[in-house]
């Protein structure tokens, strides 16, 4: 029989081999459709399935909790429950936590991110995004920009999860709600043992993973954030959060409007073509990439030295980064 | 070559024409190119009869006489069909010259992977995806049967003798 | 009895190495055979060929409803439907038919091959993401 072992073996391998077709690779990818007023986008590089759906899942909860145009199907009050009332509210934890960081941000932020912006963004929503867009009335910005810096009448009172919004003006989360909601799933891949991802917040805000199949072979993705000037990072287990012009935007009489909105001024004329923070923290990198956009260049500086973020800034003209944040091509 | 011999190979060509002509009316059961292979009876016994040159001719005029009574002549299937003869008939050949432990039951089976496995080869280079060779297990399965079928009459014709009294009656009369 | 049992003897002596032949098929195209059925169905892109050049594109994981189009074969009209992680050849003018019979494929190893239109459906699993670009590039 031995002798016949090694061609057997070999006809069968011989077989076998034959049949074969391509291996597969194992990555998994998973849109989470219409929530944050996007689409966010789960790369699970390990092919863990059970995760990314368990991300998509929290995702879509988050969206129900962060949503300000409907009311919630959940037992705790959501964005547009607590912009619809004055009333206190008991809501549920998450949502405790993020206005108490919203809150501690505006005042690190020197106002730049303001939580209760509502009606002033909703303003200039309604503007550039009807079918022929309009710069709203600049009474009403006026009213609004003045309703925002009155924080004796308009203001968030935190208890606990008791929250109550006092005077007219109603929460914005656009600058955070993605970062927040990146922040809150990370505890999924940690559940799941998973390492191996990158989450896609409407291609404005990320969090990534260890890349085990990065071209570099140390564990970073390649971002690139300027294709026409070939500059690009390169990241790994951190988030990132960009604010740019490309989107959400409107030319009118021939002056460009973005949708970023300055609370001092009411003015969404950008000064800014694209900035970023990258960090530990997505929810810190989303709102802190909204507050470079506004702040300038010198005060993006200060901040990102304060929260120990890495920046980048293009206002047009002059592309800079810094603070740790290492920019290759360009 | 005797005038004996030629019109022996002669109507070994008509035969193996005639058989792949029926063959070609036989549908495949949704396994592309599997086949009962009537016509590798013929190509057997005459590698077993005649030689691997002689063989070769009738392969060749088959495979060109199928075509054109088809009419498939020089389309896709055409060079399949082709390159899975010629395949066929160099590994029976092979095994009949030195696997001398096959008997004609194994080298007809290997006969018929290899015929399986020149088509995908061709399939493979025509269109250009190595996906072609994911039917090959439903072919190799199929080919165990046909392989079996064929050599199973070609073995009952060698025992009847039939072709080795036919050149004996040419070498009687040729000299 | 002990003629029936020489004679099963002789037989395997005589026909030793054809019968590891066939159990060498047998083995391994049952191997290939078992690797095919294994479900391999999540996140699947499928690409089209035709003539070797990839036609179109699809990511079969991001299909939510059901639809269908037509490409231009060789020869013939192919008709292809799509559906959640699944692609098939609905209708085709080829004499065979084996593209229609396959009906919906969603597993990797198994492509869909119309050879008289030289048209290939070819699966693959969705590879891993090395990078991303974000756009920036309207004006101030």
């Amino acid at each position: 029989m031995k002798n016949l072992k090694r061609p057997f073996l070999a006809l069968s391998m011989v077989s076998f081999l034959c049949s074969c077709g391509t291996t597969p690779s194992v990555a998994v990818k998973k849109i989470v459709p219409n929530v944050f007023d996007t689409a966010v986008t789960i790369y699970q590089n390990d092919g863990n399935t059970t995760c990314a759906n368990a991300v998509a899942v929290e995702i879509e909860g988050l969206d129900n909790m962060l949503d300000a145009y409907h009311t919630t199907n959940s037992s705790y009050p959501n964005i547009y429950d607590i912009n619809h009332t004055n009333a206190t509210l008991t809501v549920s934890q998450n949502m405790a936590d993020l206005l108490t960081f919203m809150l501690d941000m505006q005042g690190k932020t020197q106002g730049y991110f303001n939580p209760l912006m509502g009606n002033l963004t909703a303003l200039w929503k309604a503007g550039l995004q009807a079918e022929y867009p309009y710069v709203p009335a600049q009474t009403l910005i006026d009213q609004a920009v003045a309703d925002i810096a009155d924080t004796s009448t308009n203001y968030l009172e935190i208890n606990g999860t008791s929250v109550t919004r006092h005077g007219v003006c109603t929460i914005d989360v656009g600058a955070v709600c993605k970062g927040w909601a990146l922040k809150s799933i990370e505890h999924v891949f940690k559940d799941n043992n998973s390492t191996d991802f990158i989450v896609d917040g409407g291609t404005s805000s990320f969090l990534f993973g260890y890349n085990k199949n990065s071209s570099e072979k140390d564990g970073t993705t390649k971002i690139t954030i300027d294709g026409e000037n070939g500059r690009y990072m390169r990241l790994k287990d951190t988030g990132l959060g960009t604010s740019g012009t490309s989107e959400q935007n409107a030319t009118i009489d021939g002056v460009f409007y973005s949708h970023i909105v300055n609370p001092f001024t009411g003015s969404a004329i950008p000064k800014t073509k694209l900035s970023g923070a990258v960090g530990v923290d997505p929810a810190v990198c989303d709102v802190l990439s909204t507050t470079f956009f506004l702040c300038g260049l010198e005060k993006t500086k200060e901040f990102a030295a304060t929260f120990n973020v890495g920046y980048f800034y293009d206002d047009g003209t002059t592309f800079s980064s810094g603070n740790g944040l290492e920019i290759y091509g360009g | 070559m005797s005038v004996r011999k030629m019109t022996l190979l002669s109507m070994m060509l008509a035969l193996a024409v005639a058989l792949g002509w029926v063959e070609s009316l036989i549908p495949s059961f949704w396994i592309p190119g599997a086949k009962p292979g009537f016509a590798n009876m013929v190509i057997l016994l005459c590698l077993l009869e005649f030689g691997f040159l002689d063989a070769l001719l009738i392969n060749l005029g088959r495979v060109l006489l199928v075509g054109a009574v088809t009419g498939t002549i020089f389309q896709m299937g055409f060079y399949m069909s082709a390159a899975g003869a010629a395949l066929s008939m160099i590994v029976m050949w092979v095994c009949i010259r030195f696997l001398k432990k096959l008997t004609i039951y194994g080298d007809s089976l290997l006969g018929a992977l290899a015929h399986d496995f020149g088509q995908l080869l061709v399939g493979w280079g025509i269109l250009g995806n190595a996906g072609v060779f994911y039917y090959f297990p439903y072919m190799a399965l199929v080919s165990l049967a046909t392989g079996f079928f064929v050599a199973f009459v070609v073995d009952r014709l060698e025992r009847t003798g039939i072709i080795k009294k036919a050149l004996k009656g040419a070498a009687s009369t040729s000299s | 009895m002990g003629a029936k049992l020489d004679a099963v003897k002789h037989f395997f002596k005589v026909h030793t190495w054809d019968l590891v032949a066939v159990l060498a098929v047998l083995v391994g195209n049952g191997a290939a055979l078992i690797y095919y059925a294994v479900p391999r169905t999540t996140n699947v892109t499928a690409t089209i060929y035709k003539e070797k050049e990839a036609v179109k594109v699809i990511d079969l994981s991001q299909v939510t409803n059901e639809y269908t189009f037509d490409i231009e074969g060789k020869y013939t009209t192919m008709t292809i439907g799509v559906k959640h992680n699944a692609i098939a050849v609905l209708k085709s003018g080829c004499p065979n038919q084996y593209c229609v019979h396959q009906n919906y494929v969603s597993n990797v190893t198994q492509p869909i091959i119309c050879s008289y239109n030289q048209v290939v459906i070819s699966l693959s699993a969705n590879a891993p993401v090395t990078s991303i670009i974000i756009n920036g590039d309207a004006s101030v």
